[in-house]
Formats: structure tokens, C-alpha cells, sequence
């Protein structure tokens, strides 16, 4: 079955056919409910626990991310202070190993520097400072011999602190590089440092970080210098455009955007007992890049479990409601079926009377048709025409007669379907009592009927009507004795409601029963070939017309049934109802 | 040959009447049970034709009253109705029954057998003319 068939109920866009019956239960409206609350039922859960997990997982793989990049920066950050506190070793075992004097050997120094570039690598040239800050004997390329450092800010931290890394500078020599000093003491109560140039080669690399996810790792001093090149900020010396991050002791990891207002995730550390800081930029996206792929798949699975399950849900409430109105159509099929069979019952039960009623007429008509033949056979010459002129009205008083009986039946038989007229109320009683005068009659019973007012006119489906005026008749004579009395009673009580009365004084129905009278296959006569729909069915009609059915009844006293019904039947014309169907309540 | 006809039917029973009178059948007639129990009194009947269902007695209550004046009498029953159970309950008690309409040759023919039968008013064998 395709898909939408098995999803679409069949009653979606029917509308209730006419009947008494009808209105049992808004298939629509209940089909919809139902699929709302099973929807609501195992969605939301479905929806809570599917966003929530979608939240924790974002967040650890947020933190995850930023834990990752924490990590790098903090392992770098102690290769960095690894290197430059072995440098800032070396220099204090150069100065523990020799003497103020030793070091004032040029020769020695150069031996120094050899060994030092040989274990260490990044040392550039090598230089003793005196207090004045005068720098003798200097080993390296440049023509540093007796430059004079006093005044600078290195010479003032280096002599006041004992040990000094510097910012990297160009300098003399014109390529970047950084110094680091050592203080010693020299014999005459003064001191000497001991300076050393280190190239940034090595410096570089430690800073260039291998990133998972790409991005951008440099050092900068503590005023914003670029003190290794950057990918995105440039080349060494030049100026970040960042903030310059607040001091700390520990790494810290921050998120900002770019210029171009893209997330990025920023990690830094303090180097310590130095002037840098190690930066790494990472862009958030490349980090969540993973979590990227990971969100589509979960939102993916969460999209089509709704789907599957909001199709599955449509799917067995489709089913379930389209087996629920096959059986309640069927059933209401059954009870026309039903209503058509006790309209052909009620003309059957009176067979009879009907009978009677025609053959009766038929009689006279063959009886005077013969009297006719046998006074032209007979005695021709004494009869008049006058005498045949009597004859042939009574045949023709008779034919009529026999006409307006199976007219009676054609009318009552007709029109199953709903069919509003405006017509005399009193004629219709009349008309209806006509099945039953002749079974009145031979059971002496007294069948009084009053209309109020006497013209009154009422807009109703004539047919239904009578159905139901016969069912009520039927019923009371069925409970009635010889000579009893029925009372037929229509008033106007309302300028839009017509109360119409069935009182008999026949045996009355048992208080247990009263309330049960109305249910369908209820009947105290089934042994003598009741149904138990008559009274069903005449409530289904009363319903149909508009109206409402009531019964009082005590046992040896009567039955008295009461139904109201709107003047006028407007057919109701709900969206859910065809036009016609049922007339509206007054 | 005296016949009483009692019928609620005036047109019908009166036209019978009169055509049974032109074939030398004397029938007296009358639309009341009350009527035909007075005539019965009055007069000696060979044979009455009774209405199954009247107005306030029936033809079975008529033809049991009836049947008390004049233990001799036979009767026929008309119906218009022809239901099962007055089939049953009249073809117990009469010569014949017969549903309207009936063509008068058949009436004749029963009114004849019914008299040469002699005897009781019933009829041997308990059957009767049911063809509708």
C-alpha cells in the first residue's frame, strides 16, 4: 500500500451521510487527537533526551577543544622556560667553573663560546661586562670589543636582578636575536656580567607549535612585539593586533573573534623569569570541525526518528480509525437497513387492515359492475338511468376509495431519504391514522386527536414524521385492550416548537424497563416476533427531525410519549453534515 | 330459500341482495350484528353470510348468537382481511370462507352446497375456500 494511503484516513474529507445514527463519533477530530497525543507522548521525550545530549556533547567536545589547546600551550610554554633557564645555567656554570680573571681571557671566552655552541644551541657570541658597562673581551662575529652598555635598560635589570633574558632586538648586527645575562662578582668588591647573544633559531621552532586543527602559535613581549613570526600577524617585531592578555600565572585559554568576526579560540602562558608570552590562535571552527561532522549525525538520526516515528504513529491511528469507521459505517448501514425494514414492517404488520381496506372497495366495485350486468340482463326495461347513474358513482366512489389507501402506502414507503415540506400537521395525523381506523374500529378502541391550533402547518419531513406518529400508534395499540383510549394530541407551545403527544391508557411499561426502552434489540415481545428497534428507531428519527423524545408510563394506567419537535426543520449545514441531513435543534 | 347477509359494507351488501334476488335467491340484508340477531328472531334464515370483522361485535361473535336462535343454520363467512388467524378461527365455524372480492357464482355455488349438504352447519372435513 502506498504510503499516503496507508497515512490518509478515508473519512478525512467525507461527510456524514444521512442518518439518525450519524454523529457517533467525530472520526477527524479524535483521529487527530490521537495522533497529537501519541506524537506528544514519545516525541518529547525523544526531542529532550536528543537536545540535551546534542548540549552535553557540544559542551564537552567545546571543552574538550579547549583543554586540547590548554595542554599545547603549556607543555610549549615549559620547553621555552626549559631552554631559556638551561641558557641562563650555562651562563652561572661558566661563571661557577671560572674566576673573574679567567673570564677576562679573551682567548678563554672564545673556548667558552665553542664548548657552549656545542652543547647549546642558539649562542650567538659571549661578552664581559664590567660595572661601567663596559664589554671586554667580547668572542663572537660583530664588532662588539669595548662597547660601552651603560645606560641601557638591560644593564640596569641584569645588574639589579643577577639574571636577564631581554626582548628580542635587532641590535648591531641587524637580525633578531635576544640576550641573556649573568652576574658574578669581581675580585675589587665590584661585579661583571656575563651577556650572551642567542640567535632565534632555535627560539622560533620552540614557538612553532604543531596545532591539530590549524592556527597560529608566536611569542610576543609583555608590549605587543611579535618576538617570533606569525602566520597571521607577521613577521618578527611587528605588532599583534591583539589585546595583550592579563598576567597569570597558569595558561589560560580565552574566546574571541577575529577581525573578520570569526570565533577563535586564544591560549596563553606567561613564560616565567622571561618577557614573553607564548600565544596560540586557533580558529573554533577547525577545532569543532569533528563535532561539526558528529552534530549533522545526530540531528540527522534525531530528524528521522521523528519522521519514522511520526509515520508510524499516523500510520496505526490511520489503520485503527479507518477499521473503527468501516465497522461504524457498516453498522450504521445496518440500522437504515434496519429503519427501511421497520417502515416496510409497519405497512406489513397493518396488511390486514390495508388489505381490507381494499379489498372492501374492490368488492363493492364488483358487486355493483354485476348489478349493473344483471339488471341490463334481467330487467332492462324497469330501471331507469337515474338507478345506473347511482350505481356507477358508487363504483367510481369505491375506486377512489381503493386509490387513496395505495397512495397512502406509496407515500409512506417513498422517500427514505430526508425530504422537508411544509404541510398541515392535522392531515398528516389523519392520514397516518388512516392504516390503523379499521383495527381501531373492530377493537372498539377511541382514537381522539386534537391539533391547537387546527390550521396549524409545520416545515418537517412528512414521511419520518408519520413513521413516527405509526410507530408510537402501533406500539400503543399493542398495549391497549378492548375500548381503550388514545389520545393524540399536537400543540403549539412554543411560536418554534410543536409538542406532539402519544398517550394511551393501555398497560403501561415497569419503571425497571423505562430507562432500557430507547436501547436497540430491547423488547418484552420478542417471544411474539419483537424487535426491539421500533422505539430505537423512532428516537433515531425524532433525533433526525430536530426534536426530542420523551416516555412516562405507569403500569394499569398508560403510556404517554412526548415529542417535541422545531416548527420549522432547518437543515443543519455543519461542514461535517451534507446539507439536509438532520435538521437543527429548536 | 331465505339468506341473511350482514355486511358494514352497505353498497356491497345491498348490491349482493339484489343480485341473488334476480336469481331467485331471497336474501334479507342489514349493516348492524344487533340488526341480523332482530331479523333472525323475526324470521326462519336457511343460511347467513357473515362480515369476519365488523364494528363492534365481530362475525365469529355474531355467527356463535346466531347459531344459538337457530342450532340448523349455516353460515359463510366474507372477509376482506383474509389474515391467518381469522382463516383459522371462521373455517372452524362456517361452510365456507371466502375473501372479498368473490365472484357471485362463487357464492351461489357455496350457498347451494352448503344447503344440499343438509346437517350440521360445519362443514366435513374442516376445509375451507382460502384462495385469495
Amino acid at each position: 500500500m502506498a504510503l499516503h494511503q496507508a497515512i490518509k484516513p478515508q473519512f478525512l474529507h467525507q461527510a456524514a451521510a444521512g442518518s439518525p445514527f450519524r454523529g457517533m463519533l467525530d472520526y477527524r477530530q479524535a483521529w487527530l487527537a490521537t495522533i497529537l497525543i501519541m506524537a506528544l507522548v514519545t516525541l518529547t521525550p525523544l526531542v529532550v533526551t536528543g537536545l540535551a545530549d546534542y548540549t552535553i556533547t557540544e559542551r564537552a567536545v567545546q571543552g574538550e577543544a579547549r583543554s586540547r589547546t590548554a595542554r599545547v600551550v603549556s607543555n610549549a610554554k615549559r620547553s621555552i622556560s626549559n631552554y631559556l633557564s638551561e641558557s641562563i645555567s650555562a651562563l652561572d656554570l661558566v661563571v661557577l667553573e671560572n674566576s673573574a680573571d679567567q673570564l677576562k681571557d679573551p682567548d678563554r671566552l672564545g673556548g667558552i663560546l665553542e664548548h657552549l655552541q656545542v652543547s647549546f644551541l642558539g649562542f650567538a657570541d659571549l661578552g664581559l661586562v664590567d660595572q661601567n658597562g663596559n664589554q671586554h673581551p667580547y668572542v663572537g662575529d660583530y664588532p662588539l670589543d669595548r662597547r660601552n652598555y651603560r645606560g641601557e635598560a638591560w644593564f640596569e635589570q641584569a645588574s639589579r636582578k643577577g639574571t636577564f633574558v631581554s626582548d628580542v632586538f635587532l641590535g648591531y648586527r641587524g637580525a633578531p636575536h635576544f640576550v641573556a645575562v649573568v652576574k658574578t662578582l669581581d675580585g675589587g668588591g665590584g661585579f661583571l656580567l656575563l651577556r650572551a647573544a642567542l640567535d632565534t633559531g632555535r627560539f622560533n621552532d620552540l614557538a612553532r607549535l604543531e596545532l591539530i586543527g590549524g592556527g597560529d602559535s608566536f611569542i610576543i613581549n609583555r608590549q605587543g612585539v611579535l618576538q617570533t613570526p606569525s602566520l597571521l600577524h607577521g613577521p618578527v617585531l611587528g605588532r599583534v593586533k591583539l589585546p595583550i592578555p592579563p598576567h597569570s600565572e597558569h595558561t589560560e585559554v580565552f574566546e574571541t573573534t577575529d577581525a573578520q568576526g570569526r570565533s577563535q579560540v586564544v591560549a596563553y602562558a606567561y613564560i616565567p623569569d622571561s618577557p614573553f608570552i607564548l600565544m596560540v590562535i586557533q580558529p573554533t571552527d577547525e577545532l569543532l570541525r569533528s563535532w561539526y561532522t558528529t552534530r549533522i549525525q545526530l540531528l540527522a538520526f534525531l530528524a528521522i526518528s521523528v519522521v519514522l516515528i511520526l509515520v508510524f504513529i499516523l500510520g496505526v491511528a490511520t489503520y485503527f480509525y479507518n477499521r473503527l469507521h468501516r465497522a461504524d459505517m457498516k453498522q450504521i448501514a445496518m440500522l437504515e437497513g434496519v429503519e427501511r425494514i421497520n417502515r416496510m414492517a409497519s405497512i406489513g404488520s397493518l396488511a390486514a387492515g390495508v388489505a381490507h381496506e381494499i379489498n372492501n372497495p374492490l368488492a363493492v366495485i364488483g358487486e355493483k359492475a354485476g348489478l349493473i350486468r344483471d339488471i341490463l340482463k334481467y330487467r332492462p326495461e324497469t330501471v331507469g338511468d337515474e338507478r345506473f347513474q347511482g350505481l356507477i358513482d358508487s363504483i367510481q366512489r369505491s375506486v377512489e376509495r381503493g386509490g387513496t389507501i395505495t397512495r397512502r402506502l406509496l407515500s409512506f414507503t417513498r422517500h427514505l431519504d430526508m425530504r422537508i415540506d411544509r404541510f398541515n400537521l392535522a392531515g398528516a395525523i389523519e392520514e397516518t391514522l388512516g392504516f390503523v381506523t379499521k383495527e381501531a374500529e373492530y377493537r372498539s378502541i377511541h382514537v381522539q386527536v386534537q391539533v391547537t391550533p387546527d390550521t396549524l402547518e409545520i416545515a418537517s419531513d412528512r414521511g419520518k414524521l408519520q413513521q413516527i406518529l405509526l410507530n408510537l400508534i402501533t406500539n400503543a395499540f399493542a398495549a391497549m385492550n378492548e375500548s381503550g383510549r388514545l389520545d393524540i394530541e399536537a400543540r403549539l407551545v412554543r411560536p418554534d416548537l410543536v409538542r406532539l403527544t402519544v398517550a394511551d391508557d393501555g398497560a403501561g411499561i415497569p419503571e425497571e424497563n423505562l430507562e432500557h426502552i430507547f436501547e436497540p434489540f430491547f423488547s418484552t415481545k420478542k417471544e411474539t416476533g419483537g424487535t426491539g428497534l421500533g422505539l430505537t428507531i423512532t428516537s433515531g428519527l425524532v433525533k433526525k427531525l430536530g426534536g426530542v423524545i420523551d416516555v412516562s408510563s405507569t403500569v394499569g394506567v398508560g403510556t404517554r410519549v412526548t415529542v417535541a419537535l422545531p416548527l420549522v426543520c432547518r437543515p443543519v449545514s455543519d461542514v461535517e453534515e451534507e446539507e439536509g441531513n438532520t435538521c437543527g435543534s429548536f | 330459500m331465505r339468506i341473511l347477509l350482514v355486511d358494514d359494507e352497505e353498497e356491497l351488501v345491498s348490491a349482493l341482495a339484489e343480485r341473488l334476488s334476480f336469481r331467485n335467491i331471497e336474501a334479507d340484508w342489514t349493516t348492524r350484528p344487533e340488526e341480523a340477531l332482530r331479523l333472525s328472531g323475526e324470521r326462519e334464515y336457511d343460511l347467513a353470510v357473515l362480515d369476519v370483522k365488523m364494528p363492534r361485535m365481530s362475525g365469529l361473535d355474531l355467527q356463535r348468537r346466531l347459531q344459538k336462535q337457530h342450532p340448523g343454520l349455516k353460515f359463510i363467512f366474507l372477509t376482506g382481511h383474509g389474515s391467518h388467524q381469522d382463516f383459522k378461527d371462521a373455517s372452524q365455524e362456517a361452510w365456507a370462507y371466502l375473501v372479498k372480492p368473490v365472484p357471485l357464482e362463487e357464492i351461489i355455488d357455496r350457498i347451494h352446497s352448503a344447503l344440499a349438504s343438509g346437517g350440521s352447519g360445519q362443514r366435513e372435513g374442516k376445509g375451507a375456500n382460502h384462495d385469495q
